[in-house]
């Protein structure tokens, strides 16, 4: 993706004003009530997921990371490593973020006069570079980890079983207990309306 | 002071614990035995495919309530305190030593020989893996061939590692299925795997877990389990160098000091606390710690640092089949006599690396949508695989737990800190066993064009063990092979604690083994022992 510099600039430097770890500019009391815009979602969906498996399947994967957000737990004592051994918990809800980062992708493109909806791709592709950049994301966490709602979705989808399946056109169900008799042979091949 | 009496008191509630507890109920039935631990029952079996599912979604750990928030180790390998110990979330390796690893000293003036022979051990290693259940198939190593058929046929290979197989062996070393303990067929009453690949939560009870035996035993009514209870001191009998009483306190009920009288005591808590506990419990009789006359109770902690690659090779393999399951090679068990003495294990997983999705490219051009598909499917041309070599390296005497006295849990009582130190023999060809792993797995990559990606050098010491090592002469031991203290005729330390050099690969089973063998001894204190259970009938 080819990007304008100085815009770039300008709107890293706006996205790193409202980063999710600078809360001032919406108090917990504000979140209140508010909602995730689902058109906003829907939008940034269209733009970080592929395309190529249809607006249908698109639709699914954001209600199974909705479904993701509904269960999250905040507080909960996590995995304790091996040889690492530092006792954690889950981090805050990711919702609060969530709604705050779609709002400033609404606000960008209020800019332009329209919605984030209504922007064509290569724009809203810009402005969640520029979102990435603002927060210094640039890998793609192997569970969603609550930093960017567009590293999170992306995540959500692209290390998934169906994804992996995707890339590789086989039904390999990876973490799915697929029991041991099929191990032996390759993978059968995706189903070409699975694809 | 509430008092619980039994003729044996095990102190530490992992496999050693539910091992011995199992075998003992069998050799001498009529005896009482009450296991104490410091962690909680997480018995729940019901709740673990939800456990799974939360940890592969939110990262939240699948054993909930697992470890103690303030009984910690500094440089401690794993934080698990609760019934089952760190075998909960075991990966379910269940390699074998070998017989080097008994006789280092004789055939290589290396560490120390072990106070018994492989004769004397591989029984009860047949014997660990009947009760476990292990899946295996013999390697084509005479010297490895086991002398009991093992339980289970091996873990089936999977594509992915028939390929890599194909590939690995083209160097010319051999490589198989690693035995596991999981269930290939239906086992003790338990599933056959699923292929669910958490391992360290198996949903479906196929990876042998300790809570299982327990679970069994308490239904049975052959043991009392006391949980979340610390035992703080051992403390002598008057006149006598007998333990008579471990002094302890319920986590929820800290006013109340509880004690435990028993005939016999077992130390059965991992290669941490049980020294931990030893040094603790120091006297007047015993300044430096009970079991603790030859001042070695804490010295020569050992393990095996390790060698990690990444290799990417021409080969089509299909990521996310079996990730837990893994081809081992047992061709460098044996040092050769006429060269520098290097023995290690080897091992091959299949693996994503240089493979996963990616948000940007070589370039730092971000990646969205399919584009990243298309980057992702590009990358998936070739294939990688991860390699590992657990290396023999043997521990010092100054490789060591202490109390650490600036750190107290809630008791006031020092809690350990841990520094392992290689011996100046292992220091010396430090390089030089890196360098030969080095060659090894530039060997391995030499076919299907392949390349290294990654190189790894880790040096804390896996699946560690040591702290009372056993030996024949009580001036360089804590104990003899049985895992008797030489100064407490009723005290036994069981499984890793009593090893005296780590070996150079998983060691559970091993721990397992030398606990059933002490079984035996401990049995014979309540007179002749009845037969063990018929596990060929298992």
């Amino acid at each position: 993706m080819t990007m304008h510099r100085r815009a770039l600039i300008r709107l890293a430097l706006w996205f790193t004003a409202l980063s999710p770890f600078d809360i001032g500019w919406l108090s917990a009391e504000d979140l209140q009530g508010k909602k995730i815009n689902e058109a906003t979602l829907q939008a940034l969906a269209l733009t970080v997921l592929p395309e190529s498996i249809g607006t249908k399947r698109i639709t699914t994967v954001i209600t199974g990371f909705r479904r993701w957000l509904n269960s999250y737990k905040a507080g909960v004592e996590m995995s304790h490593g091996y040889v690492v051994t530092q006792l954690r918990i889950t981090e805050l809800h990711p919702e609060a973020a969530y709604i705050r980062q779609l709002n400033a992708f609404e606000k960008a493109a209020q800019h332009k006069g329209r919605s984030f909806a209504d922007l064509n791709t290569e724009e809203r592709k810009t402005l969640v570079a520029a979102a990435l950049e603002a927060a210094k994301i640039t890998e793609l966490p192997q569970r969603p980890n609550g930093r960017h709602i567009v590293s999170d979705l992306m995540s959500f989808y692209f290390q998934s079983s169906e994804a992996n399946d995707l890339c590789y056109g086989a039904q390999i169900g990876q973490l799915t207990c697929r029991g041991l008799p099929d191990s032996e042979s390759a993978p059968r091949p995706l189903q070409e309306q699975q694809t | 002071m509430k008092t619980f009496e039994s003729d044996v008191c095990i102190i530490g509630g992992g496999i050693s614990a539910a091992l011995l507890s199992q075998k003992l109920s069998e050799l001498a039935p009529d005896i009482s035995i009450t296991v104490v631990e410091a962690g909680q029952k997480i018995f729940d079996f019901e709740n673990r495919m939800s456990y799974r599912q939360r940890m592969l979604d939110y990262g939240e750990n699948p054993w909930p309530g697992d470890f103690i928030e303030d009984q910690a180790a500094e440089n401690i390998i794993s934080r698990t305190m609760a019934v089952g110990g760190s075998a909960l979330h075991w990966g379910g390796v269940t390699n074998r030593f070998s017989e080097e690893d008994l006789s280092l000293q004789s055939r290589y003036g290396l560490a120390v020989d072990w106070p018994l022979s492989w004769q004397e051990l591989e029984p009860f290693i047949c014997e660990a893996e009947a009760r476990i259940g292990v899946a295996a198939e013999p390697t084509v190593f005479p010297e490895d061939q086991p002398s009991r058929p093992y339980p289970m046929p091996a873990m089936p290979l999977t594509h992915n590692l028939k390929q890599l197989q194909t590939w690995a062996e083209k160097s010319g070393i051999p490589f198989g299925p690693t035995p596991q303990a999981k269930n290939t067929t239906a086992y003790d009453g338990r599933a056959v795997c699923q292929r669910c690949d958490t391992c360290r939560i198996c949903p479906t009870g196929a990876r042998y877990s300790p809570d299982f035996t327990f679970k069994r035993l308490l239904t049975e009514r052959k043991l009392t389990l006391h949980d979340r209870t610390i035992v703080r001191r051992l403390e002598l009998q008057d006149s006598q160098n007998n333990v008579a009483v471990a002094q302890a306190v319920h986590q929820d009920r800290p006013d109340e000091p509880l004690e435990y009288r028993a005939r016999q005591f077992v130390l059965a808590s991992g290669y941490c606390w049980s020294s931990h506990l030893l040094l603790l419990s120091a006297c007047s009789r015993f300044p430096t710690g009970l079991a603790n006359s030859s001042e070695l109770v804490g010295r020569y902690m050992t393990g095996h640092p390790h060698v990690l690659a990444s290799i990417e090779m021409n080969a089509k393999t299909y990521p996310g089949m079996n990730r837990s399951h893994s081809l081992v090679s047992r061709q460098f068990f044996r040092s050769p006599s006429d060269q520098p003495y290097a023995r290690h294990d080897l091992r091959i997983w299949e693996s994503s690396s240089g493979h996963s999705p990616r948000l940007q490219n070589e370039t730092g051009q971000l990646l969205l949508g399919d584009k990243l598909l298309q980057d992702w499917r590009h990358r998936t041309s070739r294939s990688s695989a991860r390699i590992r070599a657990y290396y023999d390296a043997h521990p010092s005497r100054n490789s060591a737990l202490t109390l650490n006295r600036n750190k107290l849990n809630r008791w006031g009582d020092s809690l350990p800190i841990i520094n392992h130190r290689l011996d100046a023999a292992a220091r010396s060809r430090e390089d030089a066993t890196k360098s030969h792993i080095l060659e090894i797995f530039k060997k391995l990559a030499h076919a299907d064009d392949g390349k290294i990606l990654t190189t790894e050098f880790h040096t804390y010491f896996d699946h560690p063990a040591g702290g009372c090592r056993m030996g024949e002469d009580p001036a360089t031991s804590v104990c003899d092979s049985f895992g008797n203290t030489y100064d407490h005729p009723n005290l036994f330390v069981v499984g890793s604690p009593t090893l005296p050099t780590g070996g150079c690969t998983n060691g559970t089973l091993t721990f397992a083994a030398l606990t059933l063998r002490s079984a035996e001894r401990l049995a014979k204190a309540f007179g002749k022992p009845k037969q063990p259970a018929n596990l060929d009938s298992t």
